[in-house]
């Protein structure tokens, strides 16, 4: 026996949980008899061993250890029968009322009878798994699908998306309502994983809203890939809102020239949440402007990490993350503004600000920069702090009760982060939200 | 009535009313003036119940209602209105948003039910017309952007849909021009009943050529030192506050 021994690349257990699931699920996948299909999730697959589960030695991963905080992988849902929801009662009757194309996801598996979508004039719509299961489609939808390079969550995503949607808009159309992406986990302990691509074609308008709710205690993975054509519009409002889960999503947006991209990220609970997101302008006079608010008590775990990638000059970016943290909950942002070499003229903003109405939460910002350009202007700032016992008084002493004068208070600061929405029937339905979290402790 | 005795009050461990005594009957408009630091604006704060702002002797009471035994938002339900003398503003919470709450917590506090729009809007546009406050800038959020006339004028705004009983107005006249000062006091004066208490406090005799009191009094070093008709605030403008212990303001 000498004293060096082979040392051999072995499965943590957080990813052994992965990669038994795949080994128990993979006969199973949508496409699993399509021998492309299967390479492609098995590509994925041999990222995902590469780059691992991450932890706090990941310098992304930094505040969201994912090794420690994830400690089961739950069965993957979507592979059997359809199970039972109410789509309006789970959004709730101001969202339900919203008037949109539904793309409903329940439990993983793409539900065409919720859905409304089909046939929209303009629209390009393939459910994922259909296009999957068949050869002849396969390669169209892979080639839409390709895994960018040290994402784990897309990487997850990809190995066992059971659904997904591939949205293609036409040059120059302009949808008369926004797309609702619908995503409920109903059942109980059940993993999902979706992989979406939308495509916007040159100067063509649309919003999109996408609401992730569960009532268990369910697991989430998805992954979007976003291109903006040209002189583009595209609205995006997320809500993410679970009682009991854990929530992984991450996104790549490409922003054409002069194309504009208008997302609002609204967190409200959820025992762990992370939001990834690639924000890349590739053409001149581009503009992204990104909000996020987050509403978290107990020990809830949100983190939100966001790149803007500044590739091409004159273009402009704006972030600001409001965060509303109770009792020994946690929130993160890490915003990181990258100005490639020749991305002159570029005007890259940052502002997070949260509100810690506890003296266990915790607020964790970690503003970055990265020029290689030397004609721009770019700045971060953030900010902590409790209500103010001014304004407080101010609203007391014209009788308003203590109460209800924080919930208009807190209300007010995430509000700032939300009223980028102006579809009036979903900013309504988020104020609702955002009452029903303040009135609910 | 207001009946204020011997109060003594301390902020930040340092005594600054030391048995402030003061009686305002109903119907009548009182002046404080005094000079910077004689706890005129603390007095203001006590009574309406600020934090931070410790009461440690004395009693107040206003219609025979201990106001230290209420809330903040008791005192106001109760009728107790301070206009401020640097109103706040308030990010994201629009003026109109604000002013419905204000008025129903007042009108739950006396078991009515909520306004509704259609009155409650009826209501603001009648008050705000009066004052020369648009609509457009009750959208805005509440005293955001507003100038100091502007942000006077939507305190008796407040006061006006509120219709206290007791109004403490902190030097009104504070970083405002003539035309503003002459603007916020007619709103005030329209609000004085024989069912409204009032007390002015002030630096200077200005103000109440537009909001005339009955009694004047002086208040220097946390008490009253001396009380007597509206023609006292003249004297004081001519002499100052130096023979009352202080420099002038």
């Amino acid at each position: 026996m000498t004293i060096h021994q082979t040392i051999t690349a072995a499965a943590t257990p957080a990813e052994q949980r992965f990669l038994d699931l795949y080994a128990s699920v993979s006969g199973r996948l949508p496409g699993a008899d399509v021998p492309a299909v299967r390479a492609w999730r098995e590509e994925a697959l041999d990222a995902f061993a590469a780059l691992g589960v991450p932890h706090r030695r990941v310098e992304a991963w930094k505040y969201t250890d994912l090794r420690a905080l994830m400690t089961t992988v739950h069965p993957l849902g979507g592979l059997d029968g359809a199970e039972q929801v109410d789509v309006n009662a789970s959004l709730g009757r101001t969202l339900a009322n919203v008037e949109s194309y539904r793309v409903v996801f329940a439990g993983g598996k793409f539900r065409p009878d919720l859905s409304t979508l089909q046939g929209a004039p303009g629209i390009s719509f393939k459910p994922l798994c259909s296009k999957l299961k068949s050869e002849s489609e396969a390669g169209d939808a892979l080639a839409a699908l390709t895994l960018p390079k040290g994402d784990v969550v897309a990487a997850l995503s990809t190995t066992f998306a059971t659904s997904g949607a591939l949205i293609s808009i036409a040059p120059g159309r302009k949808l008369d309502k926004p797309i609702h992406f619908i995503v409920i986990a109903p059942g109980e302990g059940n993993a999902y994983a979706l992989r979406n691509a939308i495509t916007l074609g040159d100067g063509a308008e649309a919003s999109i809203i996408e609401t992730h709710l569960g009532a268990g205690a369910s697991q989430a993975w998805s992954f979007t890939a976003l291109e903006i054509g040209k002189g583009a519009t595209l609205k995006h409002a997320r809500l993410t809102q679970s009682e009991a889960s854990l929530h992984l999503s991450s996104a790549t947006v490409t922003l054409g020239e002069g194309a504009v991209y208008e997302p609002t990220h609204a967190a409200i609970g959820g025992a762990l949440t992370r939001s990834e997101g690639t924000i890349r302008f590739t053409g001149p006079h581009a503009r992204a402007t990104y909000n996020a608010a987050i509403l978290a008590r107990g020990r809830s775990h949100v983190d939100f990490t966001l790149v803007v990638d500044h590739a091409a000059p004159h273009c402009e970016s704006r972030e600001l993350v409001k965060a509303v943290l109770d009792d020994r909950a946690r929130a993160v942002f890490q915003g990181k503004v990258a100005v490639q070499r020749g991305a002159q003229k570029t005007d890259g903003k940052q502002m997070a600000n949260a509100l810690l109405l506890s003296n266990d939460a915790e607020f964790d910002s970690k503003p970055e920069l990265e020029i290689f350009a030397d004609d721009v202007v770019c700045g971060h700032g953030a900010t902590a702090g409790q209500l103010d016992e001014d304004l407080m008084f101010y609203l007391q002493a014209r009788g308003i009760p203590e109460t209800q004068a924080r919930a208009l208070l807190i209300a007010a600061f995430v509000g700032a982060a939300l009223d980028t929405v102006d579809n009036e029937g979903l900013h309504a339905a988020l104020d609702e939200k955002v009452a029903a979290w303040l009135a609910a402790k | 009535m207001l009946e204020i005795k011997d109060l003594r009050a301390e902020v930040d461990g340092k005594e600054i009313l030391k048995g402030f005594s003061l009686t305002v009957p109903k119907g009548e408009v009182h002046a404080i003036m005094g000079p910077n630091g004689s706890g005129k604006s603390t007095l203001s704060y006590v009574l309406s119940g600020k934090e931070g702002y410790e009461v440690t002797g004395g009693s107040a009471t206003w219609n025979g209602q201990d106001l230290f035994a209420m809330s903040p938002e008791e005192r106001a339900q109760a009728g107790v209105f301070l206009a401020f003398q640097y109103p706040m503003e308030i990010p994201g919470v629009a003026s109109l948003t604000f002013l419905r709450a204000a008025m129903n917590a007042h009108r739950k506090a006396r078991g009515e039910a909520e306004i509704s729009i259609p009155d409650f809007m009826r209501a603001v546009k009648t008050e705000a017309e009066k004052l020369g406050i648009s609509m457009e800038m009750l959208k805005r959020p509440l005293n955001v952007g507003f100038s100091g006339g502007e942000k006077k004028r939507n305190e008796v705004l407040q006061m006006a849909l509120l219709k206290p009983t007791l109004c403490l107005l902190d030097e009104m006249d504070s970083g405002l021009d003539i035309d503003a000062i002459r603007v916020a006091a007619e709103g005030v004066n329209r609000l004085r009943s024989p069912d409204t208490a009032m007390i002015v406090i002030t630096h200077y005799q200005r103000l109440l050529n537009y909001i005339v009191p009955d009694v004047v009094h002086v208040m220097a070093r946390g008490q009253v030192l001396r009380s007597g008709g509206k023609e006292l605030a003249l004297e004081l403008e001519e002499s100052g506050y130096a023979s009352y212990g202080a420099e002038a303001a």
